[in-house]
């Protein structure tokens, strides 16, 4: 009897678990979140973004921002079913335009990934990284346009740029190529980005330029100007006036770093040079004068080569200049590293005289230790010097003697260097009625010293 | 009724497998296991190439596409370009393959046991994001990443060009020798107790090696200041040093004590001697590989 209903439990158990697991498999099991599993919908992903990325005739153009504080590059990306992309690219003359595998996947994210080095490579190492360029991104949205918009993979930063792929027409890959310079060192790394600027001499980095605002006929700012291949960005140095969030409005010498697009016709700042009264944005080059010029805002705007060089202009005796490196009533702007030199401490005045009925002189006063009193006493310095004015207007002193030394003055080493000064005039001084003179380093122009200018 | 027990189990498993098996038919997908081979039919002509060059003789997958998981997250690293990776597999073959199948006792068949699984090609070197940078790796005897390969210059035009190239080679070839030895290291258990105990007052802190001249390595009995860092180290350097510099150069820098040499250089000088016989003879005795051959031969292939 035990033994029969034993049995009889053993069945209705398993029956019960039969039942109970059939019953699992109803129609009412638990909807699934999605339709498809992780596999087919990761294909579904990968099929549907290199259908997209392969569908536009003529490639995809894309205004390349790597990072919001530097230039944009443009390129256009033709995509191929062999995993192959041809990129036409303004940067470098199109130097790192390299034959490229490309791969759609998916990781976190759907992404793109160029799988071999290329032009995206090259910005991603250029400058020690700091261009925060990428060749992997992500995903994000095909548009209704038709758009593709993508996230940086690799931003370490939260603020991740966006790069947007619009459909390429069929004249966009010629006109990057016609943005290139038909020559330039390439192999310095010199001669990239504006045309025909840069056959003109605007293609080192350090060249020294001016950035001129003239309203009518009168400047109304004058700043030194330099473009950075390097970070395709211009930088421009000088007095200016400026409108505070607040409404109110203040002034002095500032430093801007305005990041670059080149056109077929010049370039563009990505972000306006602006003050209170105007905004300029669009250059286009000037091959007559060789000049780069903009009619924004109401005014014109000359990027040139040393313009106000010719404000050296020493025809009579006793053109001076004076140099004073610190003092409290600061109207001088000098380059850090003149005012860091070794022995500057020491150097109170410096007068730069062009004597033309016989030879330049420097007068200096440096302080030095009077042993006898203990005193600290200004001791002068005379050096005699022979100066010339090249074609290009850059002033190149040599030394011909001096009382006491000249090892004594800090500032002789640059001064008497061969590849000499521009001497530019600069509205650094807001209210003073002196004129101010910039002398820069023909070798260096990030080495520089401002003096007043006058005549005896 | 008399119900055999062993009916009853049979019952209780035969319907649990039907169960079982009946249990979400619906949900059933056919798994495909793709053959990584199957690609080769759709693969480039570089990709055949190094499928028959390198997968065929030594089940090797020479990657050159690039795929972050091979990159430490900490660093940064670029791929090759495309045009260069056939180049540098002919020099992997010419300068690394052909010597060693020359020189093992077991001919071909050493390195199509010892060849890595994997060799990484990278553009560029790994930057380690303090600044430094790191030149090449080798892991668990399984894979070497061979870097900056993009410095190499196709179809050099000038003498400057050729020269650059040929330091390249050893430069390159001296750091891809170095990781191979750590495989060797890994696959044959260098016994380093008595290596180690020729210079062992010679190690560095850790770090510190950066701060070694070449003349205070080798007055503590190694070839590189690399070679200071550790016991390991001292080994791969001193073995990829002995392939890849010439006998000459090798006896003056290394062995052999030169006018005006100081006392701790002759003594340093002594040291690497004594643990390049240890090499010797472990390669000949152990991994049985003739490494004055080795050095023969790729000091030849690199002409």
């Amino acid at each position: 009897m035990f033994r029969k209903n034993k049995i009889k439990n053993i069945f209705l158990l398993v029956l019960s678990i039969v039942l109970l697991t059939l019953s699992s498999c109803s129609e009412d099991k638990v909807q699934n979140l999605f339709d498809k599993d992780i596999t087919d919908r990761k294909k579904e992903i990968i099929a549907e973004y290199s259908t997209a990325l392969l569908k536009p005739e003529h490639g995809w153009k894309v205004e390349y921002a790597p990072n919001n504080n530097y230039g944009v590059y443009s390129m256009v990306l033709k995509f191929n079913a062999d995993l192959s992309v041809d990129i036409t690219s303004d940067y470098a003359n199109g130097k790192y335009d390299y034959d490229s595998s490309y791969r759609v996947g998916v990781e976190h994210f759907p992404e793109l990934v160029f799988e071999s080095y290329t032009v995206f490579h090259e910005l991603f190492e250029a400058n020690g990284f700091l261009l925060s360029a990428e060749y992997q991104f992500v995903f994000t949205e095909i548009t209704e346009e038709g758009n593709i918009l993508f996230v940086s993979k690799t931003d370490t930063s939260s603020d991740h740029s966006e790069i947007l792929f619009v459909p390429a027409t069929a004249t966009d890959k010629a006109d990057i190529i016609a943005k290139r310079p038909s020559q330039g060192n390439l192999e310095t790394g010199l001669g990239k980005g504006f045309k025909d600027g840069l056959e003109d001499g605007f293609e080192d980095s350090f060249y020294f330029k001016n950035f001129i605002v003239f309203d009518g006929k009168t400047p109304v700012y004058s700043s030194n100007f330099r473009y950075w291949e390097a970070y395709r960005v211009i930088e421009v140095e000088a007095y200016k006036k400026i409108k505070n969030s607040d409404g109110t409005i203040s002034s002095g010498v500032i430093r801007e770093i305005l990041p670059v697009k080149l056109t077929s016709t010049g370039f563009e700042l990505v972000k306006p040079f602006e003050t209170t009264d105007y905004s300029i944005s669009s250059f286009d080059y000037d091959q007559a004068n060789k000049t780069y010029v903009s009619g924004d805002g109401g005014r014109t705007t000359v990027i040139g080569a040393s313009n106000y060089s010719a404000s050296l202009d020493i025809t009579e005796r006793f053109d001076y200049y004076f140099f004073q490196p610190f003092t409290e009533t600061r109207y001088f702007y000098s380059s850090q590293n003149v005012l860091e030199l070794d022995l500057m401490d020491r150097l109170t005045q410096l007068y730069i005289l062009f004597d033309t009925s016989s030879l330049g002189r420097a007068f200096s006063f440096i302080e030095e230790l009077n042993t006898e009193t203990n005193e600290i006493e200004e001791v002068p310095v005379i050096m005699n010097m022979d100066y010339i004015v090249t074609e290009d207007k850059r002033v190149i002193f040599g030394l011909r003697g001096s009382i006491p030394s000249a090892d004594f003055i800090p500032l002789a080493d640059i001064l008497f260097d061969d590849e000499g000064f521009y001497v530019m005039k600069v509205e650094e001084v807001a209210m003073s009625s002196s004129e101010i003179y910039r002398f820069i380093s023909a070798k260096t122009p990030s080495t520089y010293f401002s003096t007043i200018g006058g005549k005896f | 009724m008399k119900i055999n027990k062993t009916i009853i189990y049979k019952f209780i498993l035969i319907a649990f497998i039907g169960v079982f098996l009946s249990s979400c038919a619906s949900d059933e997908e056919e798994i495909v296991v793709k053959d990584v081979f199957d690609e080769v039919e759709e693969a480039t002509e570089l990709d055949l190439y190094l499928h028959n060059e390198f997968l065929v003789p030594y089940s090797s997958a020479i990657i050159y596409k690039y795929i972050d998981k091979y990159i430490d997250p900490t660093k940064k690293a670029v791929p090759a370009r495309l045009e260069i990776v056939k180049p540098i597999a002919e020099l992997i073959k010419t300068a690394w393959i052909k010597p060693y199948n020359v020189a093992a006792v077991d001919g071909e068949d050493f390195l199509k046991v010892y060849f890595p699984a994997e060799v990484i090609l990278l553009g560029g070197p790994l930057y380690n994001g303090d600044g430094t940078v790191t030149l090449g790796t080798a892991d668990a005897g399984a894979r070497i990443t061979f870097t900056d390969v993009n410095s190499y210059i196709l179809d050099p035009q000038t003498q400057e060009e050729i020269d650059f190239n040929k330091d390249w080679i050893t430069r390159a070839f001296r750091t891809l020798h170095h990781e191979f030895a750590h495989i060797v290291d890994q696959s044959f258990n260098f016994e380093a107790g008595q290596f180690s105990e020729i210079s062992s007052d010679g190690y560095t802190s850790p770090g510190s090696w950066t701060s070694v001249t070449n003349e205070q390595a080798i007055a503590s009995g190694m070839v590189t200041p690399y070679g200071t860092s550790q016991v390991g180290e001292d080994f791969a350097e001193l073995f990829s040093f002995i392939i890849t510099t010439p006998i000459d150069e090798f006896e003056a820098t290394y062995i052999t004590p030169q006018t005006g040499d100081s006392d701790d250089t002759i003594e340093g000088k002594t040291r690497i001697a004594a643990k390049r016989e240890i090499v010797v003879d472990y390669m000949n005795k152990i991994v049985r590989v003739d490494i004055y051959k080795l050095r023969d031969e790729f000091l030849k292939s690199v002409q």
